[in-house]
């Protein structure tokens, strides 16, 4: 029987197929190495280590001070810092939420003229310490 | 995905290094050794030459996607057969729902050989296609890919044992299905 099946011959890929086969493939193989040579360039990019480290920091402290203290009557009382500015304005751009975030997050990190809690002091000074 | 042992390497290893590097010849070469028994194993399983041609272009495109995750096979040929089956068999699920029809009279070269009777070829492929597929399967790589049960193993993850039960169950079904005048004229 197998004697038999092996006196035929599959036949073999139509004229034309290799070219396209390899056309697809070599496509698909410039299109990844445009991918990974983009890739590489942002992950050897100081600015965007910069940014997602200031973007982190500001997470925490967006955390950690989070709703409770200061408020924009708060943040009206003292001008905002511009590190504050620089950082919530970053981080509003990041999140897509525009000028409200941004309003509240400059409120919340904005030291009062009397603070009810130490770490708004500490956010503060740390935020500084980075730059 | 572990695919034969290093003693079954075909000597194609340097090209996946080449691949892996972005070297656009790799694919070529690649193409040119193993597409013949690729293309047949996949004709022979969906039955269409387009089908079939689908199936190695989609094995092509991951190879190209997949070119830095090619450090750990060991035979080339093993991993090229692992990657089309994969492909083969989405195609054969989806066309469970009806997406081609199988055309049994595509798989062999014609004319067929001399000493065989006319019309040979196409008692054989319309005796293969009503195999269940697992079985038309190794009869596939068995007689027409040359490989060895352990190697028909590894390629569809199944025991040695099952592929030689599956290539018995086969060889009888297609003696049952096949005229007999054509088993006499061996």
């Amino acid at each position: 029987m197998e004697e038999l099946l092996r006196k035929l011959k599959i036949q073999s890929p139509p004229p034309g197929a290799r070219e396209r086969v390899l056309a697809a493939a070599r496509a698909e193989l410039q299109q990844a190495a445009e991918r990974r040579d983009w890739l590489d360039r942002l992950w050897e990019s100081r600015a965007f280590w910069r940014s997602a480290a200031a973007v982190v920091l500001v997470c925490l402290v967006a955390i950690f001070v989070a709703p409770a203290g200061a408020t924009p009557g708060n943040a009206a009382q003292v001008a905002a810092d511009p590190i504050v500015v620089a950082a919530a304005k970053e981080l509003a751009a990041s999140l897509g939420d525009g000028p409200v975030l941004e309003r509240r997050l400059i409120a919340q990190l904005s030291p009062t003229e009397a603070p009810a809690r130490n770490h708004e002091f500490f956010s503060h000074d740390l935020l500084r310490s980075t730059q | 995905m572990e695919v034969i042992g290093a003693d079954q390497d075909d000597g194609a290893s340097p090209l996946l290094e080449r691949l892996a590097e972005g070297d656009p010849s790799a694919l070529e070469m690649l193409y040119d050794k193993f597409a013949p028994q690729l293309y047949g194993y996949a004709l022979g399983m969906l039955g269409r030459p387009e089908a079939a041609e689908d199936g190695l272009q989609e094995l092509f495109l991951n190879l190209a996607r997949s070119r830095g995750k090619l450090g750990h096979v060991r035979s080339v040929r093993a991993y090229l057969f692992v990657m089309l089956r994969n492909a083969i068999w989405r195609r054969l699920r989806r066309n469970a729902a009806g997406e081609f029809s199988v055309d049994p009279a595509a798989i062999f070269q014609r004319p067929g050989p001399p000493g065989l009777p006319e019309g040979a070829a196409a008692d054989i492929e319309s005796a293969l296609a009503r195999l269940p597929a697992e079985q038309k399967e190794v009869i596939l790589l068995k007689v027409y890919q040359d490989m060895t049960f352990p190697e028909i193993a590894d390629v569809t993850g199944v025991s040695a044992n099952t592929a030689t039960s599956r290539y018995r169950y086969a060889l009888d079904k297609l003696r049952a299905l096949l005229p007999p005048d054509l088993l006499q004229e061996r």
